[in-house]
């Protein structure tokens, strides 16, 4: 009895100290919000006005609800250094700007939107788009409208890098819906002492001629792995970072017009050639994003990296040379490689609900259109802008230097060609995410050995798409 | 007088009582829970992909079970029965190292004859891994478990061990469903025991003692005393185990590299979880795998009931029954004699 | 005689000797992930990186902690331990407090009274428990949008009075454990219904209850999809502590992985102080709580 008196004090204490703590902690942030907001955090801010602003909406009706730019994104990481620029240069107040961030991994995103869509009363507009998905909001015309409705024509566009522009477009009715501030073309980055010592390579015009395509690429693993002996040196480090390529190289969408699944050629290609590279060894079995794939920048074992240009800094490159003064720092270098290609990047679109178009325009023109405004973010943030006049502007005038951890080389020079060249056009569809998944899990199990044959990972690549997308897609 | 009074409470009615004592659970659960299982039967019922809203009647059902039409119908049919398998097989790795060890570790916990030093320590360190988050668990398993050279447990085999090669533990298929079933076992016999020992210290320490004055040896006391008081606890692990095994999630949809899932860990509620949170969602195909789960369940659920049927409690009604007869036959006898 | 006794208690000896060697393997094996992920939250992240991993913790614990604390101030990041702290202990100590409570409440009401619906409501609430989640919690939150409980607290804390699988316990516990006649002493005593219930049946289901609300603190302290899909419109105030931990864990920018260690190790460091605490008081209480014939 005496030990359940003890407990029982004990949990209603508990009970008792959190609702104060609950309590307590929510007067202090009213009262602080009702005086000066002292947090820096503007979402906490601009939410204690909105409620200020909901007794004054009953009586101007729903022109009120325009009154702030309600930006839908998954993570900060891009939005609040564009907010701050964009405030700081055009005189805007950051309480004109809400971010509403989802804390999401990319591929999350789309259910959380979804969800805060479904209540018709939320405000939203803009909205931040991943590749991948898209096409999910640009093709629904109840989620997005089209640039023009906004202001902004495709005319205005015209300094864009054209593979930015085609998947911002509705596949059903081509309408532009969605743009990017990024063009994330990526190119071949390797370790320039290892390319030395093992292949006699001096220059990175020696580099792109060992992997201007894939039979060169093909040839020089085979001959950095015989070179390096009992080292047993990888070209690339993951399986995953060359289908980033490899991918690019497709002709033709991965859904006919039929709407049937295209199997061809390709992929067959595509799964032999990624089996001899896993099972020679010339990629390491790590996957990508696990915790082993950036340290082998420094492990000796692997030559280079396939990076787009949003990955130089701490997200892929910098961190794989083990950081600033890290061992190899400042020892890689660019180049081309065999392909042309694109990965990630993240979208504009403005939202059927946009009722504040004046500043939704303004703040999309400002990252894309307005040269001012996409060179100083440029030069703040170090991306690659998906204007290709500011980008050749930024080339030309030189005080640029490059990524620190390629030692001098500039990668923007080396990979302006790159954007300029990748062609989408007529190449996506709204499946390509689940398409692709799908696709490179067979290979990987073909690779693997799950599957005797091509044609066996095929059949189940088929099946897998077909499970996944039973009415989606026309079947036989 | 005590008669009377006991009288007088046994004829008043304290049923209502009972009503008003389960009111509450029912009606939260009403507003918050059955709409959404009413939900899920009307969506079993409706179409996929672009054709959802579209009344489809049982075809979803038609096609999971049987599967006989185009591919994208087989392909269907093929998942669910996979994931079935998988399930079971899952559930059947876990669930029975899981039962013996906590079963084990709650009787020798408990027996008094046994010195162990720290007990509180080891109970407390058991049921640590089950307060880590499933998602934490997966990713340090994910790190522990990396099938190359790299990752800690294959540096080790290979270093000390002398593998020649790292171990799939990611892919390879019984490799890795031997690791979800290890991590599910870890993560949950704590949890178990610690409900079995609740379940034994609920025992009358009395009955041990008269045990261990009869000269009982562990075995005895286990298999004649524990064992059948415990059947109630060892009813509910049981089900709930079951219920938690079929609808083993967390670990085996986060136990992958990247997006890449491996086919023979795939278990129904993955299944049904990828269908519904999907960028292409097959809604119709999800309800109807959540409602056949939901059979498969209750039927698997009720046979455990049979067999364990609470024997005791049937025989105590019974008597209550006849008392109660006998009791307003007194009853009539006594005003008979009036 | 004297021979056999000693032999007893010998093999008593060995077997206890035996017992705790199980038991320290045991141990070793349910510490040593949890170990490391405090060690790795006491690292550097280039530590971790080049040296994978290590059994012996690294100097940056308070450094990791201190970084970690402060993320939310970089202003990318919705990180604050102690707003996190403040949301959860609310949120999980109300639901926890619900659950045990009415499911012992549901509980004793099937076991003690005799009623008609008493039957087909237990067996409703085993088929309730037999429901998969992955789909309904769907439903639950269209729902809770459809009656504007979206962005409150409300459809975190109330569902927690009805929670099958508790009630099923706690009447399994009864029916194994419980002594009816005492509820009719009472009774001749002129105690009212729901006061027995309180003075008479709570306490002895103390050890079930304490065992429960363990569990249900647990599930409720890590439990990520509900209030990620109920608390759509993000504001920061009202995260808790497994959302902040997601809003580390699903940024890709941010790889110091001994922040991302720290982080997971802080959203389980109160529960696992508050288990050891109550897993004193409760699961040691039992033995002298539990006497009963």
């Amino acid at each position: 009895m005496k030990n359940l008196k003890k407990t029982l004090a004990l949990l209603a204490a508990l009970a008792m100290s959190a609702t104060a703590l609950y309590g307590c902690g929510d007067e202090k942030e009213s009262s602080s919000s009702s005086t000066a907001n002292n947090s820096s955090n503007s979402d906490s801010a601009s939410k204690d006005d909105s409620k200020a602003d909901d007794s004054s909406k009953e009586d101007n009706g729903d022109a009120a609800e325009g009154d702030k730019l309600t930006i839908l994104c998954w993570n900060a990481n891009d939005s609040q250094p564009m907010v701050d620029l964009f405030c700081e240069k055009t005189g805007h107040d950051p309480s004109e700007i809400e971010i509403k961030n989802f804390d999401c991994q990319g591929g999350e995103a789309a259910e959380l939107y979804d969800q805060y869509l479904s209540e018709a009363d939320n405000d939203v507009d803009i909205i931040f788009l991943e590749a991948d998905w898209a096409l999910k909001y640009i093709n629904d015309d109840s989620a997005t409208m089209a640039l023009s409705e906004i202001g902004i024509d495709e005319g205005d566009f015209g300094d864009i890098y054209p593979y930015v522009l085609e998947i911002g477009k509705s596949t059903t009715d081509g309408t532009l819906k969605g743009i990017s501030w990024q063009a994330a073309a990526g190119g071949f980055c390797y370790r320039e002492d290892l390319a030395k010592e093992y292949l006699g390579v001096e220059t990175p015009e020696q580099m792109q001629e060992k992997v201007k395509d894939w039979d060169a690429f093909l040839a020089t693993a085979e001959e950095l792995m015989t070179a390096s002996g009992d080292k047993k040196v990888a070209l690339s480090a993951t399986l995953g970072g060359v289908w980033q390529v490899y991918a690019g190289s497709r002709d033709t969408a991965w859904v006919g017009s039929d709407n049937k699944l295209v199997v061809d050629d390709y992929c067959k290609d595509y799964a032999e050639f990624a089996s001899k590279l896993w099972n020679n060894g010339y990629v390491t079995k790590v996957a990508q994003w696990a915790n082993e794939w950036k340290p082998l920048g420094n492990s000796g074992n692997v030559l280079g990296f396939f990076v787009s240009t949003w990955g130089f800094g701490d997200t892929i490159l910098a961190e794989a040379a083990g950081g600033e003064g890290g061992e190899t720092f400042g020892k890689w270098k660019c180049v081309v490689g065999p392909q042309e290609f694109y990965w990630g990047g993240t979208w504009l679109a403005p939202s059927t609900r946009c009722n504040n178009k004046e500043l939704a325009k303004e703040f999309i023109e400002f990252f894309t259109i307005n040269e001012e405004g996409a060179t100083a973010y440029a030069e703040k943030q170090g991306e690659y802008m998906s204007n290709s006049k500011v980008m050749e502007a930024i080339i030309d005038k030189g005080e640029y230097k490059g990524a620190p951890v390629l030692g001098g080389q500039n990668h923007f020079a080396v990979l302006k060609g790159v954007a300029k060249n990748i062609d989408m056009a007529g190449k996506i569809t709204p499946y390509d995410a689940k398409i692709k998944e799908q696709f490179t899990n067979a290979v990987q199990g073909y690779a693997e050995g799950t599957y005797s044959s091509v044609d066996d990972a095929m059949v189940q690549f088929q099946t897998k798409v077909a499970e996944a997308l039973p009415d989606q897609l026309n079947w036989d | 007088m005590k008669s009377s009074a006991q009288n007088r409470i046994r004829s008043i009615s304290y049923a209502k009582y009972g009503y008003f004592f389960i009111l509450p659970f029912f009606i939260v659960y009403f507003i918050f829970q059955l709409y959404p299982l009413f939900n899920t039967f009307r969506l079993s019922l409706y179409g996929n992909g672009n054709n959802t809203g579209a009344w489809v009647g049982l075809e979803n059902f038609e096609i999971l079970l049987f599967g006989e039409g185009n591919i994208a119908v087989r392909a269907q049919h093929q998942a669910i029965i996979k994931a079935f398998g998988n399930t079971l097989i899952l559930w059947f790795g876990n669930f029975i190292p899981q039962i013996c060890l906590s079963l084990l570790l709650a009787v020798w916990f408990t027996d008094l004859n046994l010195k162990i030093k720290g007990k509180t320590f080891f109970k407390v360190v058991m049921y640590l891994p089950n307060i880590v988050t499933a998602a934490s668990v997966a990713a340090l398993f994910l790190m522990l478990f990396s099938r190359t050279e790299y990752g800690p447990i294959n540096s080790l085999l290979m270093g000390t061990f002398g593998f020649d090669e790292p171990v799939n533990f990611i892919r390879d298929k019984w490799i890795s469903r031997g690791v979800v079933m290890f991590i599910q076992t870890w993560m949950w016999f704590g949890n178990t025991m610690i409900m079995l020992m609740a379940a034994i210290m609920g025992i009358s320490p009395s009955l041990f003692e008269a045990a261990d004055i009869d000269g009982a040896n562990s075995r005895q006391v286990f298999t004649k005393v524990t064992l059948p008081l415990l059947r109630p606890m060892v009813v509910y692990t049981m089900i709930t185990s079951m219920i938690g095994g079929l609808q083993m999630w967390d670990i085996p949809y986060l136990y992958k590299e990247g997006t890449n899932f491996n086919e023979d860990i795939k278990t129904i509620a993955v299944y049904i979880y990828n269908h519904f949170h999907s960028l292409n969602p097959n809604y119709g195909y999800s309800a109807a795998a959540s409602v056949l789960l939901f059979f498969v369940t209750s039927i698997l659920g009720s046979f455990c009931f049979a067999m364990n049927r609470d024997k005791d409690a049937a025989k105590r009604k019974k008597q209550i029954r006849e008392a109660k007869k006998r009791m307003k036959q007194q009853n009539k006898a006594t005003f008979g004699g009036f | 005689m004297n021979n056999k006794k000693d032999s007893y208690a010998a093999k008593v000896r060995a077997k206890s000797i035996g017992v705790m060697v199980v038991l320290i393997i045991l141990a070793v094996i349910c510490i040593l992930p949890i170990w490391i992920l405090f060690v790795n939250a006491s690292r550097e992240s280039q530590d971790i990186i080049d040296n994978g991993i290590s059994f012996i913790p690294g100097g940056h614990f308070i450094a990791n902690i201190k970084e970690t604390v402060h993320l939310n101030e970089i202003g990318k990041i919705t990180y604050d331990a102690f707003i996190g702290y403040r949301n959860s202990f609310f949120i999980t100590i109300c639901a926890t407090v619900l659950t045990v409570f009415f499911s012992s409440l549901t509980a004793y009401g099937l076991v003690v009274y005799d009623f008609k619906a008493s039957g087909p409501a237990y067996t409703i609430i085993l088929m309730v428990m037999m429901v998969p989640v992955q789909v309904t919690s769907v439903g639950f939150v269209q729902f809770m949008s459809d009656i504007k409980l979206t962005d409150t607290y409300i459809p975190l804390i109330v569902p927690a009075i009805a929670a099958p699988a508790v009630v099923f316990y706690m009447r399994q516990y009864m029916k194994s454990s419980f002594p009816l006649d005492i509820v009719e002493a009472a009774r001749i005593d002129g105690t009212g219904e729901f006061r027995t219930f309180l003075t008479i049946g709570l306490p002895m289901m103390k050890p079930a209850i304490g065992v429960q609300a363990i569990f249900a603190f647990i599930a409720n302290w890590n439990n990520f999809y509900t209030p990620s899909m109920i608390l759509v419109s993000r504001e920061p105030k009202q995260y808790t502590m497994p959302m902040m931990v997601q809003s580390i864990l699903s940024n890709d920018k941010l790889s110091d992985l001994g922040v991302r260690y720290t982080a997971i190790m802080l959203s389980i460091l109160p529960v696992m102080v508050i288990y050891i605490l109550l897993s004193r008081t409760i699961v040691e209480g039992v033995a002298e709580g539990g006497v009963k014939e």
